[in-house]
């Protein structure tokens, strides 16, 4: 999203590492009063990002089936003191909590995931990325490819988008019928789609490949940045600041639970 | 029987701070078996109206009629303009999927529900129309040359016998040779009363071959009418990223210093022109 606030020009590398901080603290956490006051650090950031609220909340509407799944999921198989029973349902207390537990869980998940996506451009994430990753080269990983791969696979998005598009609707002139009929009979006519796809995408690989190759492309080593990333001060503070919000969560947390 | 186009109107991320107009009130009636070209710059619409001729897109404003039945209409419909109307698309070779040209030309005509009995004529028929001999019905089509692919992927479109053909820049990528097959066989299809509508950005290209030229720039249609006009009118309106060809600036110029040759792009009736000018000034 295009914006400017502190957190859009933070180093990547802090925000990937608070989140990562964030979302263990947010698996942690066990009682209801916690849960709302991640919600609040979370408003309360974006509110700070400059990024609409709605845009956020836009966000979680994909997985919104798969949490409503999860917390159903758990509500009825969950074991425990029984509340209500029907056939073989059973309903339990403690299904209950756990199954609101998971779902606000996954729910905050995505909500503080979107917004470091929303505030990071992708190539900022693949840098972030691969300098993170860097310590573990001495073991073989290939950080530097992996952060490649990530940043082609999401500039070529839009692309495949408008082949799969236009290759969509030269099949429907000759009479293709892509959206009729069973399941198995819709997934075999998109076969006239997916064969030239493949064929583009094999193709294009093959023309960037060259290209990149006729530039002199050798992969990480002794390769220098247009934009180095820059750890400045506020990265420090903002990411001592995220870890102690976590640990106070998390005792206060404890505390409750002790109680 | 004819395509008519009331109005037309077309905005592409409509409703999004991205919106922007694609064609805006195109008013034009396409004829059976004419040969009419829309020649437009990049980004002038052209594309965008040629898949409003078979209803991929739909108008958002104003009417597409084809053969009376409007593109806006019922989707059960949507099927039997297709069928109508044969769109090959930019670089068509692109859309081949089959494992051999049979099966790849008997795409269309299965889609639309021939009769089997039938269907080995309409392929060899659309093969030999599009200038492939019956020897390529079993080859591989992944495995031909480029422009024996764009031959394939024509025939699959002309084998559902279209009574209108769209071509959207058909002679992109294609050599010399290719480019001038590729016409006489658009030419023939003519004669046998297709009707012939060729979108490009070659204005050189459709002034040697239709009959009817529309010029669009930035989604209106700015001349419309013979090749005459539109060398005429292009004498004195720029249009822009419309390259004219040099000949026609010769005529023009020729034309502005009060010879008379003729408005065309054939250099021997211009060259026959002068020559009798000049002939009947020693004369005198």
């Amino acid at each position: 999203m295009p914006a400017d606030s502190f957190i859009h020009r933070m180093d990547p590398r802090a925000k990937i590492l608070g989140v990562i901080f964030l979302l263990t603290g947010i698996f942690m956490v066990k009682t209801l009063l916690m849960f709302f006051f991640w919600f609040i650090i979370l408003f309360s950031l974006t509110l700070f990002s400059k990024i609409s609220l709605s845009v956020i909340l836009r966000s979680a509407k994909p997985v919104i089936i798969l949490v409503l799944f999860t917390v159903f999921i758990h509500i009825f198989f969950t074991k425990g003191q029984i509340l209500y029973s029907l056939g073989f349902i059973t309903i339990t207390l403690e299904g209950i909590q756990m199954g609101i537990h998971m779902g606000l869980r996954l729910l905050l998940l995505v909500l503080y995931a979107s917004l470091l996506t929303l505030t990071t451009s992708p190539m900022e994430l693949a840098d972030g990325l691969e300098k993170l990753f860097t310590p573990f080269k001495k073991v073989g990983f290939p950080a530097h490819e992996l952060a490649m791969m990530m940043t082609i696979a999401l500039r070529f998005i839009p692309t495949l988008l408008d082949e799969t598009d236009r290759i969509m609707k030269a099949q429907l002139a000759r009479g293709a019928d892509l959206d009729r009929g069973s399941i198995l009979k819709r997934l075999k006519a998109f076969i006239p789609v997916l064969v030239p796809l493949f064929v583009i995408v094999f193709q294009r690989a093959e023309d960037l490949a060259l290209a990149m190759e006729s530039r002199c492309y050798k992969g990480g080593r002794g390769r220098t940045r247009m934009n180095p990333l820059h750890w400045s001060k506020g990265d420090t503070l903002a990411f001592t600041a995220t870890v102690f919000m976590v640990f106070l969560i998390m005792y206060i947390d404890r505390s409750l639970v002790l109680i | 029987m004819s395509i008519e186009i009331r109005d037309l109107h077309f905005v592409y991320h409509r409703g999004t701070p991205l919106e922007s107009a694609a064609l805006a009130g195109i008013d034009l009636v396409i004829n059976k078996a004419e040969w009419l070209s829309i020649v437009g710059h990049t980004g002038s619409g052209k594309s965008t109206l040629a898949q409003h001729l078979n209803a991929l897109l739909v108008p958002h404003q104003g009417q597409v009629l084809v053969d009376g039945i409007s593109t806006s209409g019922e989707s059960s419909k949507l099927r039997n303009i297709r069928q109508k109307v044969g769109l090959v698309f930019q670089y068509p070779e692109q859309q081949l999927f089959a494992e051999t040209v049979y099966d790849e030309v008997a795409f269309a005509p299965l889609n639309w529900g021939i009769k089997a009995e039938n269907l080995e004529d309409r392929v060899s028929e659309a093969l030999n129309a599009a200038g492939l001999g019956p020897e390529f019905k079993n080859r591989n089509p992944f495995q031909l040359s480029g422009g024996e692919k764009r031959r394939v992927a024509i025939a699959s479109v002309l084998a559902a016998r279209p009574s209108y053909l769209v071509l959207d820049e058909p002679t992109a990528g294609l050599d010399s040779r290719g480019k001038n097959d590729l016409l006489s066989l658009l030419a023939s299809m003519r004669e046998e009363g297709m009707g012939i509508i060729l979108i490009t950005h070659d204005l050189e290209l459709a002034l040697s071959c239709s009959e009817r030229i529309l010029v669009i720039e930035n989604g209106k249609a700015v001349i419309s009418g013979s090749s005459e006009k539109v060398i005429y009118t292009l004498g004195s309106t720029m249009v822009n990223g419309l390259i004219v060809p040099e000949i026609a600036k010769v005529a023009q110029g020729l034309r502005n210093c009060g010879w008379d040759v003729p408005l065309s792009i054939d250099e021997t009736d211009i060259a026959e022109a002068i020559v009798k000018r000049v002939r009947d000034r020693e004369i005198s």
